[in-house]
């Protein structure tokens, strides 16, 4: 277990309030959630469930525990609390299943952002680049400057980078297509996309030691000179703002990725009730909290991201920098996709699966053979449309 | 006497509104378990 310092803020504020109830944070950190995921589920599936776990909204959510049964309906509390006219009624949409609402949203995560130094791009003569032509035109002015062009980390960090290619190539309807069942995972269109993928991975340190890096380190490669550029979610912004005390747009500067401007690749942080959670009126607690202005108010500058509710950013507008203003005026003007890595468009099953259409790949560099894994891998989640 | 009455059914209305409050923040007793996916 790791105490974490962006939630201390809100179990200080939760302790604060019921200064009775001993709140263990029980964190289990690395691999994008991963490893957390399956610590979960052995506790879910044994009948130990914590009193309440941190879960991303949609099909995370809805795919997983609530269709089987094991989450609590908190439509009353959505009722209770006034939720229904401050939380966007998309973000409701996802965390809803056959009319029950099963968790509690605490902000709102950008998947398709690009980092990059401003006086660094400057000084290697790179524009930053808004189409995907663009960016292969930089990339190679910058390998021959002998910088890697994009920074990569560990596996996840790879599918995370694939999302954003395959929205750039697909754009917003091709690719919520893909999720409803309109857009054919093994057509023309995601080959090209793997193709893109392909050509964007040589523009990365893929080949020496990604392997090897967190996203964080990842992120220190631009910041140290050693890489352009990298893609992350704006998770991010909080690591070089909190932790590097860089100021966004001066100490670090940040685009939508190339070819994705004007859209908004969404993921949330969201908490919810298991069935059979201990200590349920604590945990109702926890969760008014979660849901409050004053809770969400708490969380978010520190994280680096807005808050979900769309009353809070106005409510303490100081406590969110340039970065994060910029991002919650995106968010209400943008056209709105799900991220796929972070559990908004798929369940578990297609994400767990997916790992190995990215291993097909980077093993056989055959877009065709990922774009038919994936075709497969579709068929077997039932993501894809309900089973194509 | 009809306004000290007045004064002292206002002061047990406000006593009445307020217990449960302060009962439900008092009472909630022993561990929350949080379990969270951080670091990504």
């Amino acid at each position: 277990m790791t105490k974490v310092p962006r939630w201390n803020a809100l179990i200080e504020l939760y302790n604060e309030q019921y200064p009775g109830v001993e709140v263990i944070n029980a964190t289990v950190t690395g691999g994008s959630g991963v490893n957390a995921r399956a610590v979960l589920k052995t506790r879910m599936l044994g009948g130990e469930p914590p009193a309440t776990f941190q879960v991303h909204a949609g099909e995370e959510l809805t795919g997983t525990w609530v269709v089987a049964d094991r989450m609590e309906d908190l439509t009353f509390l959505f009722e209770e609390q006034g939720w229904f006219d401050v939380f966007p009624s998309q973000l409701i949409d996802q965390i809803t299943y056959e009319g029950g609402i099963y968790s509690v949203p605490v902000n709102i995560h950008r998947s398709n952002v690009m980092w990059y130094v401003p006086a660094n791009l400057e000084q290697w003569g790179v524009e930053v680049p808004t189409s995907m032509d663009e960016f292969f035109a930089a990339c190679e002015t910058l390998q021959g400057q002998g910088i890697v062009p994009l920074s990569l980390g560990e596996a996840w960090t790879q599918n995370h980078l694939w999302e954003s290619v395959a929205l750039a190539v697909l754009g917003p309807d091709a690719w919520n297509g893909i999720w409803s069942g309109e857009t054919d995972p093994a057509g023309a269109e995601m080959v090209e996309v793997w193709d893109t993928f392909g050509r964007v991975l040589d523009c990365t340190n893929l080949a020496e030691d990604a392997a090897g890096l967190s996203w964080q380190q990842a992120t220190d490669m631009v910041m140290n000179g050693e890489a352009a550029f990298n893609i992350m979610g704006d998770w991010a912004a909080g690591y070089m703002t909190t932790t590097l005390g860089l100021t966004p747009g001066e100490g670090y500067g940040y685009a939508a990725f190339p070819g994705t401007d004007g859209i908004f690749m969404w993921l949330s942080d969201s908490f919810g009730l298991p069935v059979g959670s201990p200590n349920r009126d604590a945990t109702i607690a926890w969760l008014t909290l979660l849901g409050s202005v004053e809770g969400q108010n708490a969380f978010n500058p520190l994280k680096g991201s807005i808050p979900a509710r769309v009353d809070a950013v106005d409510a303490a507008p100081d406590a969110y920098n340039a970065y994060l203003q910029d991002t919650a005026a995106a968010w209400a003007d943008n056209t709105l996709v799900g991220s796929l890595v972070h559990g908004t468009a798929a369940n578990e099953r297609f994400m767990g699966d997916f790992n190995q259409v990215m291993e097909i790949y980077q093993a056989s560099r055959s877009a065709v053979a990922a774009a038919n894994a994936m075709a497969a891998v579709c068929i077997q989640s039932g993501a894809c449309g309900g089973g194509m | 006497m009809k306004k000290q009455f007045t004064v002292l059914a206002a002061l047990a209305l406000i006593v009445v509104m307020l217990v449960p409050n302060f009962a439900t923040a008092q009472d909630l007793s022993g561990e929350l378990e949080i379990f969270s996916v951080v670091g990504r």
